[in-house]
């Protein structure tokens, strides 16, 4: 993985063009949605954007700025959304948000970084291998849960993974909270449903790496992804199917990086629901009158690969999750003006509900403000992040929108609004 | 007598009652994002470890009153003082040349503060983008009638008084034109409102007030030393384009409605030169510019492997021109317009090359908003070698001078054979563009430029008076008798009335 000396050429030939900060400029469509950086919006110095971060990272390579506290600040307070990567690496082949990563680790291997607020986090990764202390046998709860207590009891659920070329990646994200284990379970309802046989790891399962990637514990972030990988390989998994959109992102845009042999691809369970709505093999389990709009999660959009340099292409999965939203019969479905490589991040992303949770509510609350402009009742999304983020968000704020998972949709359309 | 450093926790004080704790910072990490922007002078003061280019404070105020409360209590204690808006600035007008400068941010000044449909004007905020303006003004049949070839999320008002070199000119002239009066906030913290704002209740619509236009001093190269626009009333056109077309296949922008282009090549220079002065003449269309074949290479491109490839190809004709043509009143009018410019380019030897127009769809989008026309700046930096306004008939002798300056200083990757020209107001003048690409991060490139730039400089503006170069610092410098021949004693003069302790932008205009 790369140092941040290596990115030297980057942090100098910033053309400080702004592009970072707004949407992309073809695509703005109205001016009060037009900013685009989340950090930007709430701290507004122009070192919380990208621009100029790219600053603070060539004056950190020419040892011309020392450590401080605003200095974390700087560094940290940046979802890692991509909205920079997307714009920044359309027009000039830069990626913003790796240098940052980069400035993070540097930070961490120098033992200034990283700030005390995101220690329980990194400590829980030490202890549990995951990022919510809790221990790692709770993996296997939700699965007992689900046979127990919602399926047939004829129904067979997955096994281990052992006897199965296609694993379901479920992350960390069940051990948050209860009420985060219905993502998993829907999936694996979803895909009983279409008679698709996957494995499960259950308590085998540990996390990706993704917090440490993210903060900046580059060396921890390795062990896992070396751990991950020869455990799938020695598995004999052929397709790895990831619920949860960090996992995914982390496991096609960052585990390469590794250099270790990978002999799975890594596929988003949307995709492969798609797939299944296409073959005629899933429908949408009943109809619902309802008024939405679909914020697309970084981690499934301009962040699930590695930007569009070079591409020539959109690069985030974004037609997919519309079209399962749209084959609901009843859904009205409405764009927000930030949309696909040019969304807003939810706030939740590099984990800052941890470290920073007025920044992430802010965003949030930001998000949930241009969703209800378009006249929505409901925002729909995939991933447990943006879902949490939301939701907490709401919760504090009095605003009446809905926030529904999109499988949670598909599946139950009514859900738990059946007495509405 | 108390130094600087010893003030500093008071000044510190007086600023955050000002703008609010939130909105100063004197924090390292937070200055040093000011301290460097696209221009070559800054570039090399990084290289040189100029300390002084990096402020003493930032301070980013909400509104007019802040601003002049700001600018008070900066002379009151003789801070010199840096106006940054957006920061896209290629002549290292926004960073400080003296040490324990003030960067005042204006960000917040970001609203849209009317659009008047019926008398088609918008009054905005400095920090108001082009792209952000027009995403409304399009909606309602609107528009500013241009983008530079810069990214359309520079600040408009701030663009257009550093000129508003834009490929709409043919029709819309120069943006400083649409300028139609504005709010300023002196360096003493006074407030001058020019045109018919100076008169109470009578509106923002007209250039002229009572008495002279004041407007003129604070425009084009005032250069943030006279004073900070807090608002600007701008003129707008009729878009005939409908809405703003999504980009559906990742670059290959449609071009808006009731929009037509055409990409002419022509055999020579100065055939080329016969055509635009045709066509520029003859009343049509709105944008009519060069492209010269590296911005077509770059702006096409995905990579800078592709760009330096399809370059290397002579992919991209040279001698190519591009027009536009706008349905305003009618389909007729389309008909029409493209009737004469057969005409002209059929009698001017030039060739219409329709097979270009899928290749070179970018502009489809740049044309109007400014987007991945930033490409130019992959190699690393961009610098602008010259940029000359001039009469139409200079063409040829500035091609000339340009290409000797070429030859003598190869650039490293791309030789940039054609300059691009903007055709302005039906013709009556040009602005006309020559740059070369470099590695910021390179002291050899950035040496290399830098010669360059003077040389064309001392060449094409000093020695073959060939045009008006518009990018050097500070003016006075550069112009001394040989100019006016008194020219850069009054503006010492005005600097004086202005800005009697000399806090606003100094070094940048004149030197005191």
């Amino acid at each position: 993985m790369k140092q941040l000396e290596a990115y030297r050429w980057d942090a100098w030939n910033c053309y400080r063009d702004s592009m970072c900060k707004y949407v992309f400029t073809w695509h703005i469509k109205s001016e009060r949605f037009a900013r685009m950086c989340p950090s930007l919006i709430r701290y507004q110095f122009d070192a919380f954007c990208a621009q100029g971060r790219l600053d603070v990272a060539r004056a950190l390579i020419e040892g011309e700025l020392e450590w401080s506290d605003r200095l974390l600040d700087v560094v940290y307070k940046c979802q890692l959304c991509g909205g920079c990567d997307y714009v920044c690496g359309r027009v000039k082949e830069i990626q913003p948000g790796r240098i940052i990563q980069a400035m993070r680790a540097k930070l961490v291997a120098e033992g200034k970084a990283p700030p005390p607020e995101f220690l329980p986090l990194m400590e829980s990764l030490k202890q549990y291998q995951n990022p919510y202390e809790t221990p790692n046998a709770n993996r296997s709860k939700w699965v007992r849960d689900l046979y127990h207590d919602e399926l047939p009891g004829d129904e067979a659920l997955p096994d281990g993974g052992d006897s199965r070329e296609t694993l379901l990646y479920v992350g960390c994200s069940p051990l948050r909270d209860p009420s985060a284990e219905a993502m998993p379970k829907t999936a694996v309802k979803i895909l009983m449903k279409a008679g698709v046989d996957v494995g499960l790891l259950e308590d085998r399962e540990k996390c990706c790496g993704n917090p440490s990637l993210r903060i900046g514990d580059q060396e921890e972030f390795v062990a896992f992804a070396r751990e991950n990988i020869q455990m799938f390989n020695k598995l004999g998994v052929k397709k790895l199917v990831c619920t949860c959109p960090f996992c995914y992102s982390t496991f096609r845009r960052d585990y390469p990086l590794v250099g270790e042999t990978m002999n799975f691809e890594v596929v988003h369970i949307l995709e492969l629901i798609g797939e299944l709505i296409e073959q005629g093999r899933l429908k949408p389990a009943g109809s619902r009158e309802l008024n939405v709009t679909y914020h697309d999660p970084c981690h499934l959009g301009r962040i699930r690969s590695d930007g569009v340099s070079g591409t020539g292409a959109f690069t985030g999965l974004y037609d997919v999750p519309r079209n399962i939203l749209t084959s609901i019969p009843g859904i009205r479905f409405v764009e927000m003006p930030r949309t696909r490589d040019d969304s807003l991040c939810c706030g939740a992303g590099s984990w800052m509900k941890a470290a920073y949770p007025d920044f992430a509510r802010s965003t949030a609350l930001e998000r949930i403000y241009e969703a209800r402009s378009t006249g929505a009742e409901a925002l729909v999304t995939y991933c447990p992040h943006c879902e949490e983020n939301f939701e907490d968000a709401l919760r504090t704020s009095g605003n009446s929108m809905k926030v529904y998972n999109l499988l949670d949709l598909f599946l139950e359309p009514f859900g738990d609004d059946q007495n509405e | 007598m108390t130094k600087m450093n010893d003030k500093r926790p008071m000044i510190y004080d007086v600023l955050a009652d000002i703008v609010g704790e939130k909105f100063i910072s004197d924090d390292p990490a937070v200055r040093q994002a000011y301290s460097k922007d696209a221009s070559l002078s800054s570039v090399w003061r990084k290289h040189e470890k100029d300390a002084s280019s990096v402020p003493g404070w930032v301070v980013l105020p909400a509104d007019a009153d802040q601003v002049q409360d700001v600018l008070r209590a900066c002379n009151r204690y003789g801070i010199p003082v840096v106006t940054i808006n957006t920061g896209v600035n290629m002549c290292g007008l926004c960073v400080p040349m003296v040490k324990d400068s003030l960067v005042l941010d204006l960000k917040r000044l970001d609203k849209i503060i009317q659009i008047d449909e019926k008398n088609m004007t918008a009054v905005v905020q400095p920090h108001v983008s082009f792209a952000r303006l027009q995403s409304e003004t399009m909606k309602r049949g609107l528009w500013n009638g241009g983008t530079p070839l810069a990214p359309s999320n520079v600040g408009i008002v701030s663009n257009m008084m550093f000129n508003g070199i834009w490929q709409s000119a043919l029709a819309y002239g120069q943006g400083m034109r649409s300028l139609i009066n504005m709010k300023v906030v002196l360096p003493n913290g006074d407030i001058i409102q020019t045109g018919s704002r100076a008169m109470p209740g009578a509106g923002n619509f007209w250039w002229s007030g009572p008495g002279p236009c004041l407007k003129g001093i604070f425009e084009f190269t005032h250069y943030g030393a006279l004073g900070i626009v807090v608002e600007a009333t701008i003129k707008l056109h009729r878009w005939a384009g409908g809405e703003w077309p999504e980009e559906t296949v990742y670059d290959r922008p449609r071009l808006p409605e009731n929009h037509r282009i055409f990409y002419i090549e022509y055999p020579d220079f100065k055939s080329a030169e016969s055509g635009m002065y045709r066509i520029s003449h003859a009343g049509i269309g709105t944008h009519l510019n060069t492209i010269p074949d590296v911005f077509n290479a770059y702006d096409t491109q995905s990579t800078q492997e592709q760009t330096e490839k399809t370059y290397r190809e002579g992919m991209w004709p040279k001698n190519l021109i591009y027009v536009v043509l706008a349905g305003i009143s009618s389909q007729r009018q389309l008909d029409y317009e493209e009737k004469v410019l057969r005409l002209i380019v059929e009698e001017t030897n030039g060739t219409f090359r329709e097979d270009l127009r899928e290749i070179l769809s970018t502009w489809h989008g740049d044309a109007f908003r400014s987007g991945d026309s930033v490409r130019m700046t992959r190699h690393g930096g961009y610098a602008i070698q010259r940029m000359c306004t001039s009469q139409i008939e200079t063409y040829e002798k500035l091609h000339d001078a340009h290409m000797e300056i070429v030859k003598k200083y190869p650039h490293y990757i791309l030789d940039e054979e054609t300059p691009e020209i903007y055709v302005y107001d039906r013709g009556y003048f040009t602005i006309n563009e020559a740059d070369n690409y470099y590695d910021q991060s390179d002291i050899d490139e950035v040496t290399h430029a830098r010669l360059q730039s003077k040389e064309a400089f001392i060449s094409h503006t000093r020695e073959d008076k060939l045009g008006w170069y518009i990018h050097m610092e500070p003016l006075t410098t550069i112009f001394g008798p040989e100019v006016g021949p008194n020219f850069h004693l009054w503006l010492k003069r005005m600097k004086n009335i202005f800005d009697p302790n000399d806090i606003m932008n100094p070094d940048k205009l004149v030197r005191m």
